[in-house]
């Protein structure tokens, strides 16, 4: 009895053994996908097709044998870049980027993916219908940064890539660091959702084109396109831009050039700092928009020999550059204006703090933001002399 | 049956797991965003009130379950057709959390592994802790819900750099009908699904302190909840909306120093051991319950097959995400009114009504 119910137990015990060695041997994932036989994705460019119907999609998928190689070019009469281009077309951009297969031997990877090049032309009609599939999908992310071009998007992810071996990486960082100027406004694609999810925001995109150096093609970013809704309607250049970012707070650094006043040559400020505090208050019919902009900036240059550091020059040039810096917002104002596109927050602004005001404005917003007084402070301080207290002139 | 015990504060972490438990995921009341985490609190506060109503019927029968006092209220025949009722919630509670986490893991994680592949472990698993009994879910819990409880807490400091305060606003731009019906309707889904704990109280080991254990186990959860709601709110503003699993999304964003990124583990963790211990709580329930009903001895010969009907019950409710999606937003706040709030207040009332009868029958 007792040595019936033993082996009994012996017979489970070696059971559970048994299912605990096929647990280590079955696990795994279903549809697990090694390193070798991805094509990871960098950068997606998207294109019209020549015929006008679908979408063209360009992929610069790196090569991870040749991205930390020495040498990278030197190879024997192959094509040895760290990166491949290819191109697919499709109805719509899944479809297109699936079609991808049919000339990589392996399945394209998305999740590190850094930006999204789209051609002005396509933008134009509109750039929901393409974006949806990199919301939806669970690959790509959402920090994805998007670009317009007029070119093709092709020429920008093979233009060579300066310091960097692939392009797209060398644009990521690029916008990372747009803060050195504060002539870019970098958009990552979670922005864009945003501000379209938004029924009053309008937004913009950096533009990207193509340059020659020296014989060898290079991007190079210059100003913005002016989204609204979620069609190109205008352009912004740079200064515009700069405008633009002064308003949102994202200046953080930059370079502000101004003529000294009763002397001639010029000066140019590093600003260290600066923040926006906007108040929208709607009367009735009437939006009155006050923006105060508070900037905090040192000496950078001058190109005059007057000696700039006594405080009563510090006054003048102070008032100078809160002339300019209004210049500057003005002039994206003026633009914003012309192409009736809210990218300055305003409706969203009320959206937030005044609710019923928007609920009664946003049938027709586009007017009421045209027309909008806008009432714009800037209170420059300039603190810092850098190492010299004059120019180096007896 | 042998009773097993657990002490007050297991029942808090379990009833803070209950509610957490597939809410998290797939969160109700999405008309309402952007102050979703603002009618988490409120919806607390009323289903607080909605406890301490079920929590009368407990008192008046200390040492009962939820399907014992049917039977004294109703007699045993009507009684055991109410406690057959609440079983079909309580099997719908854990399917419809199963549902959930299958939905999960098939869009974001193992997009191309059949389901089944994902369910029969997980159901499995399941059915081994339940009929391991109360004790061991409860202990096993406690590990889980503080790890959950400090994950999210830990996500406040992970999200500092990305969240922007601006996206909160406006408050309260809702009508006030909307306000209220979310409010309604979360009190009843997550919070209200805890009149399931009823089958558990009498084996909490100091019974005078089941009441306070169930105050702080809502007030930790609706707390957590919230918070959770708030920075996914904080962090995408209007945008969250448009996702199917925005408390999950949210996770995406995180960016700390180009190091720290895609931080999506956090709330798969967190959403796989609360739904773990979601569904085994139901399975035990549900297998304690029949043998309840049907004067069974033990409940754990009953755990496997409750565990399959639960499976099969989970594919057959939820066929496809939109229809999961409806069923949240127009089926489940009535589902929740009737079983979480009309039926223990209509046994409430009668056992009120029979009152002075059921004197007579002890003395």
């Amino acid at each position: 009895m007792t040595g019936e119910g033993c082996r009994k137990r012996r017979l489970t015990k070696s059971l559970w053994l048994l299912l605990l060695l096929i647990v280590v041997f079955i696990s795994g994932c279903w549809d697990r996908r090694e390193l070798e036989n991805l094509a990871v994705v960098m950068g997606i460019g998207i294109n019209r097709p020549p015929e006008g119907e679908g979408y063209e999609v360009s992929y610069q998928i790196v090569r991870a044998a040749q991205l930390h190689s020495p040498g990278g070019g030197g190879g024997s009469g192959q094509d040895l870049r760290p990166f491949w281009i290819l191109r697919s077309r499709g109805p719509t951009v899944f479809e297109a980027i699936r079609n991808a297969t049919f000339q990589s031997s392996r399945k394209l990877f998305l999740s590190h993916c850094q930006v999204i090049v789209v051609n002005e032309a396509v933008a134009r009609e509109g750039l929901t219908s393409i974006l949806d599939f990199f919301t939806r999908d669970h690959e790509p992310r959402l920090t994805l940064w998007l670009l317009l071009t007029p070119e093709d998007p092709v020429q920008i992810l093979d233009a060579a890539a300066g310091l960097e071996r692939v392009s797209s990486q060398a644009i990521s960082d690029l916008l990372q660091f747009y803060q050195s100027t504060s002539k870019i406004r970098p958009v990552q694609l979670a922005e864009f959702v945003r501000l379209s999810m938004a029924r009053t925001a309008d937004n913009t995109f950096p533009i990207i084109k193509t340059t020659e150096n020296a014989g060898k093609k290079e991007f190079i970013l210059d100003g913005s396109g002016v989204i609204k809704g979620d069609k190109l309607v205008g352009y912004l250049d740079p200064r515009e831009t700069r405008g633009l970012l002064w308003v949102l707070g994202k200046v953080k650094s930059g370079l502000v050039t101004v003529e000294v006043p009763g002397e001639k040559g010029k000066a140019t400020f590093e600003i260290f700092n600066s923040s926006a505090a906007v108040k929208v208050q709607a009367n009735a019919d009437q939006v009155h928009v006050k923006i105060e902009v508070r900037v905090r900036s040192g000496l950078g240059t001058q190109t005059t020999t007057a000696d700039l550091s006594t405080p009563d020059q510090f006054k003048k040039l102070e008032k100078k550059q809160e002339e300019t810096i209004k210049g500057e917002i003005e002039a994206a104002l003026a633009k914003a204006r012309e192409y009736k596109a809210d990218i300055f927050g305003f409706g969203r602004h009320l959206y937030s703090y005044d609710h019923r005001a928007w609920r009664r404005l946003v049938a027709d917003w586009e007017r009421h933001f045209v027309v909008a007084t806008v009432e714009i402070k800037v209170k420059a301080v300039l603190d810092k002399l850098g190492l010299i207290t004059r120019p180096a002139l007896k | 049956m042998t009773k097993e015990q657990i002490s007050p504060r297991q029942l808090t972490f379990l009833v803070m797991s209950f509610t957490i438990g597939s809410w998290i995921v797939l969160p109700s009341g999405l008309e309402a965003w952007q102050n979703l985490w603002l009618i988490i609190l409120l919806a607390m506060g009323m289903s607080l009130v909605f406890a301490y109503l079920c929590l009368f019927l407990f008192r008046r029968y200390p040492g009962k379950t939820l399907f014992e006092i049917h039977e004294i209220v109703y007699g045993p025949v009507i009684g055991r057709l109410f406690s057959l009722l609440f079983m079909w919630f309580f099997l719908q509670i854990g399917a419809n959390a199963l549902a959930v986490f299958v939905t999960l893991l098939k869009t974001r994680v193992f997009t191309a592994t059949p389901d089944l592949a994902l369910v029969i472990p997980w159901v499995i698993t399941v059915v081994y802790g339940c009929r391991r009994g109360l004790e061991v879910i409860a202990r096993c819990n406690e590990p889980l819900i503080l790890a959950t409880a400090g994950l999210i807490l830990l996500s406040v400091f992970l999200v500092l750099n990305i969240m922007e305060l601006e996206n909160l606003y406006p408050f309260f731009n809702l009508p006030l009908p909307t306000v209220l019906w979310n409010t309604l309707g979360i009190s009843l889904f997550p919070f209200g699904q805890n009149v399931a704990i009823l089958m558990l109280l009498p084996q909490v080991n100091r019974p005078q302190k089941v009441r306070t254990a169930i105050f702080w186990g809502i007030l930790a959860a609706g707390g957590l909840l919230s918070l959770l709601q708030f920075l996914a709110v904080s962090v995408f503003g209007k945008t969250g909306e448009l996702f199917v699993f925005p408390t999950y999304e949210f996770y995406r964003m995180i960016n700390i120093g180009q190091v720290f990124t895609r931080l999506e583990l956090i709330p798969l963790l967190n959403f796989l051991t609360m739904g773990f211990i979601k569904i085994m709580l139901c399975l035990y329930i549900l297998a304690v319950g029949t043998a309840q009903i049907f004067n069974l001895r033990v409940y754990q010969p009953l755990a496997f097959p409750l565990g399959v009907m639960i499976l099969f019950v989970a594919q057959q409710l939820y066929p496809s995400i939109s229809l999961h999606l409806e069923y949240i937003k127009l089926a489940q706040p009535f589902f929740g009114l009737f079983f979480s709030l009309f039926l223990p207040l209509l046994t409430l009332g009668v056992s009120f009504l029979r009152g002075s009868a059921q004197r007579e029958m002890k003395s």
